[in-house]
C-alpha cells in the first residue's frame, strides 16, 4: 500500500461512523447545530444504512405523538382522571389554608 | 387592581384534571403527579395574595406546577447516581462491527396508521409507562428537553450534568423508548 492509498483511507475513515454515533448525532441534531464534520458523518451514514433511517422515522413519529399528547391536554382532551380520594384530599388542603 | 378574582374553592373541579394530565405528561407516574398537583394547590392558596391578575387562574396555577415539576426532577436525580452511561444493550460492544446495531435491537419499520395511533389513548398510556421505566436521570433529561423544551444550559444547571452527558442521556433515552414501544405496542412477534 503506498502513501497515497493510506492517505485516502485515513480521510475516508474520518467520515465513516457506526450506527451508535449516527443515532447519537441524529438525536443531537434536533436541538443543536451540528459541526460540518458531524453533518457529513450523519448524512453519509444515513445514505447507506436503512436501519438508522428507520430509527429517524420512528423518532420523528414519537416526537409527533408527544406533541399531540400535549396539545390534546391543552384542548382538554384528557387521558387521566384524578381518583376521588385524591380530589377530596386536595379540596381539604385548599379549604384548610384558605382564609 | 385585577379584574380576575381567585376562587380557590372551585380549583379542584375546574383545573384538577387538567393539571393532573399536565403533570402526567411530564413526570409519567400517577402518584408523583397527584402529589405535585396537591402541592401546587397548597402553594397557590398560600400565595394567593401575590396573584396579580396578569394571567388567568389556569395559567397561574400551571406556572406553579411547572416549577414544582422541575424541583421534583432536581430532587429525584440528586437522590442517587445511576450508572447508566456505561450500559448499552443496543449496539455491539466489540469486534469489527463495534458500534453497529445488535441483532435484536435492529429497528423494524413499524406498521401503523398515524391517525389511529395519535387518537388512541391506550397508546399514550403505553408511552407513559415506557418513560416511567427509565432510570431517573434519563427520564428527567428526556422530560425537560423533549417534552418541556427547556434549554440545554437550564437543564445542565438544574440536573447538574454536562452538555455532553445530556446528549448521551437523550440518545440512550430515545433508544430505550423506541425499543419499549416496539415491544409493547407494535409487538412484531405477535403480528
Amino acid at each position: 500500500m503506498n502513501l497515497l492509498q493510506k492517505g485516502w483511507i485515513t480521510i475516508i475513515k474520518c467520515f465513516i461512523v457506526p450506527c451508535e454515533k449516527a443515532t447519537y448525532l441524529e438525536t443531537k441534531r434536533k436541538f443543536e447545530k451540528l459541526t460540518f464534520r458531524e453533518k457529513i458523518n450523519l448524512n453519509m451514514h444515513m445514505m447507506k444504512c436503512s436501519y438508522c433511517r428507520v430509527f429517524r422515522t420512528e423518532q420523528e413519529f414519537l416526537s409527533k405523538c408527544i406533541s399531540t399528547f400535549k396539545d390534546n391536554i391543552e384542548k382538554d382532551k384528557l387521558v387521566y382522571v384524578l381518583p376521588n380520594e385524591s380530589i377530596s384530599k386536595m379540596e381539604q388542603t385548599i379549604a384548610a389554608n384558605e382564609k | 387592581m385585577s379584574d380576575i378574582a381567585l376562587n380557590p374553592s372551585t380549583w379542584v373541579s375546574k383545573y384538577g384534571n387538567y393539571l393532573y394530565n399536565f403533570a402526567m405528561a411530564r413526570v409519567y407516574d400517577q402518584e408523583t403527579a397527584q402529589d405535585l398537583v396537591q402541592d401546587t394547590f397548597l402553594s397557590a392558596v398560600k400565595a394567593k395574595n401575590s396573584f396579580e391578575g396578569r394571567s388567568t387562574e389556569k395559567t397561574w396555577l400551571t406556572s406553579i406546577l411547572k416549577r414544582k415539576i422541575i424541583d421534583h426532577y432536581r430532587k429525584s436525580v440528586r437522590k442517587k447516581e445511576d450508572n447508566i452511561l456505561d450500559n448499552n444493550e443496543h449496539f455491539q460492544r466489540e469486534g469489527i462491527l463495534r458500534g453497529h446495531w445488535e441483532d435484536e435491537a435492529l429497528p423494524n419499520a413499524w406498521e401503523y396508521k398515524e391517525t389511529q395511533v395519535l387518537e388512541n389513548t391506550e397508546f399514550y398510556k403505553i408511552l407513559q409507562a415506557c418513560l416511567a421505566n427509565m432510570p431517573d436521570k434519563m427520564a428527567a433529561t428526556f422530560s425537560l428537553k423533549e417534552i418541556q423544551d427547556y434549554s440545554t444550559e437550564e437543564i445542565c444547571k438544574e440536573l447538574d450534568i454536562t452538555p455532553s452527558n445530556l446528549w448521551v442521556l437523550m440518545h440512550r433515552a430515545k433508544l430505550k423508548l423506541r425499543k419499549c414501544i416496539e415491544k409493547n405496542w407494535f409487538a412484531p412477534d405477535n403480528r
